[in-house]
């Protein structure tokens, strides 16, 4: 990354593509260490909030523009797998296209609304957004069946290729295993964006618009490109969760969802891929911790409250997030040596 | 003052034109609420010239910068640019066309490194395929290669090589000062606009930077500079332009210039 040049615990190239071999086997061994669906469904819970977390990234942490309406991309692309998916007669995979591309679309054409509104006015605006969305949700009943939520949507069918045989997704480790290539593609676009010269251009949109335009880059194009591309991953999501669920309410696009998107991005380290990955395992896993193995020990209500406290001692004792927290670990860990010396 | 006052002591035919004009300024106006920034302003920058601007505060040199850079969009006006018109086009746009500029007080992107905001500012100049540079091809390895190679041999230059990986925000005021201006050279442009180079640069990073601008100069580049500091100004202009309440006032040679009785009597009430 090219923000990460500038840190001193960057690790070498072999050491970078060991983790990354070694992580993805992890993934991939993970439901294998236990039987129980509760765990899985954990699991499974996890990569969501990391596509989530790192789609919502590229806007909030690269393009710089915090939009309060990502969840709104995450839940018409989950109505779109309910509704046109078995009128068109989708299949999952062309379902989660269909849904990555409308959201993509839909995205382009509300940032270039958006986007002509800046800083906390661009908050504000894309919260109204989000708000109108969840109203007609709730209340376009013929087509949404609005609170009723939009039940029985098919489980997957896989026909494997170069063979007869259909597979049909039911069980929690199943939809693990088709969960995690979705992850993959959002990690590989992610680093794709957000490196080099692409990463560059959007580290000059996030910091300086002004100095931006001097040095060439239409900060309008990068932002849409950033918000596009995030909008189509979370769509893709949305479709794999009507799928996963079988169920789709209004609720896919709550508010609540930006409280958690906002927590895991900053608590994590927003605009680094390390404190996005580390904040969304940290928030799949805590609120199962609350809940003390299901005896709900701590209420719902408490929990945001727990939240609320752990978002505020982040801010204010480490404004960098976690990352920043690794980073600083690290470097005193390796005893790096002093900077060099400034010349004035 | 009348514009016939103006125009009686601004004799256009007394400028020797070297080269063809690059940069052309017809009849620029620009108002702030009604307080007229730059009133018709005419000027001219040649091929290979070295142009000051100079004026009091608040006479319209940066609005005049900002309206030829496509920061501000003038409301009458034109300006052309290698005989091709640029009025009101967006900045990023007449950036890639071949114009650099700084910024008055010092923009350079706090969390890149000194390297990376070298490398920005020449990356979108090379190639423009978001695809490409995503897949990062040998073409744009190659590229980043070149354009690394380009930073450092200008960081020696500047005097910034020992800093090269440090964030800009780390970096202290003369320095800045120094990244932006090497950032304005490294897309190798046609015309580099420098907007207060010398305010609040010590004595002997000036001259160091004076030094680089003439050398640049004697290569071929052409200059439009916004100055305070009038030493550095007589030292380096070919060609000296005034504003005053957003008029142009005089223009002249150096030596010109310092026995204009309007200049003098802008800059010094009497």
């Amino acid at each position: 990354m090219s923000q990460g040049a500038a840190r001193s615990t960057r690790l070498p190239r072999w050491g970078r593509v060991a983790l990354a071999i070694s992580l993805v086997l992890l993934a991939l061994a993970l439901p294998r260490l236990t039987s129980s669906g509760y765990a899985i469904n954990a699991m499974i819970t996890t990569v969501r909030w990391m596509i989530f977390a790192l789609s919502f990234d590229l806007v909030a942490g690269h393009a710089g523009a915090v939009s309060l309406g990502h969840p709104v991309f995450f839940g018409v692309g989950a109505y779109v797998a309910a509704i046109l998916g078995p009128r068109l007669g989708l299949t999952f995979i062309s379902d989660m296209l269909l849904a990555a591309v409308l959201m993509a679309l839909l995205a382009l054409l509300a940032g270039i609304a958006f986007f002509r509104i800046r800083g906390v006015t661009f908050a504000i605006g894309t919260l109204g957004a989000a708000i109108i969305a969840q109203l007609i949700a709730n209340n376009a009943f013929t087509i949404t069946r609005g609170p009723m939520c939009i039940q029985g949507v098919a489980r997957p069918e896989l026909t494997i290729p170069f063979t007869e045989t259909t597979l049909r997704v039911a069980e929690p480790i199943q939809y693990y295993y088709l969960s995690l290539p979705l992850l993959f593609i959002t990690i590989i676009i992610y680093l794709a964006l957000t490196s080099s010269r692409l990463g560059r251009a959007f580290t000059a949109v996030r910091e300086d618009e002004v100095r931006a335009f001097a040095v060439g880059v239409s900060p309008l194009r990068y932002k849409l490109l950033a918000l596009t591309v995030g909008a189509g991953i979370v769509g893709a999501l949305g479709s794999f969760q009507a799928h996963y669920v079988t169920v789709v309410c209004p609720s896919e696009m709550s508010l609540a969802l930006t409280t958690t998107l906002l927590i895991i991005v900053f608590v994590g380290g927003v605009g680094s891929f390390r404190g996005v990955m580390i904040g969304a395992l940290i928030f799949s896993i805590l609120p199962r911790l609350l809940e003390a193995g299901g005896t709900q020990a701590i209420s719902p209500a408490l929990q945001q409250v727990v939240y609320g406290v752990i978002l505020v001692a982040v801010m204010v004792f480490m404004p960098g997030g976690l990352d920043d927290l690794v980073s600083r670990v690290t470097r005193r860990l390796r005893k790096a040596g002093p900077r060099e010396e400034q010349q004035p | 003052m009348s514009d016939d006052v103006a125009a009686a002591i601004v004799p256009p035919a007394n400028v020797p034109a070297q080269g063809s004009p690059l940069l052309v300024v017809r009849g620029l106006l620009k108002r702030f609420n009604g307080v007229v920034a730059v009133d018709h302003v005419d000027m001219v920058v040649n091929q290979g010239e070295l142009v000051s601007l100079i004026g009091p505060n608040g006479s319209g040199k940066t609005t005049l910068f900002n309206c030829v850079t496509g920061f501000l969009t003038p409301e009458d006006g034109r300006v052309s640019f290698r005989d091709e018109e640029i009025t009101g086009a967006r900045p990023d746009r007449i950036a890639l066309k071949g114009i650099s500029r700084t910024f008055q007080n010092v923009r350079v992107f706090p969390g890149l490194t000194v390297l990376d905001n070298l490398i920005l500012s020449v990356q979108q100049h090379q190639e423009d395929s978001i695809l490409k540079r995503a897949l990062r091809t040998a073409q744009i390895r190659r590229l980043e290669a070149e354009s690394t190679e380009r930073a450092e041999f200008l960081l020696e230059k500047v005097g910034l090589a020992r800093v090269r990986d440090v964030p800009a925000h780390d970096l202290v005021y003369g320095q800045r000062k120094m990244l932006e201006f090497a950032c304005a050279l490294i897309s190798d442009p046609e015309l580099i606009m420098l907007d207060e180079p010398a305010a609040g640069v010590s004595t002997a990073l000036v001259d160091h930077m004076k030094r680089y601008i003439l050398e640049l100069h004697k290569q071929g580049k052409s200059f439009l500079v916004v100055e305070h500091n009038m030493g550095v100004v007589m030292d380096i202009s070919e060609r000296i332009v005034v504003l005053d309440y957003g008029k142009k006032i005089a223009e002249g040679k150096p030596r010109e210039i310092q026995e204009n009785e309007l200049v003098r009597e802008a800059y010094f009430g009497s």
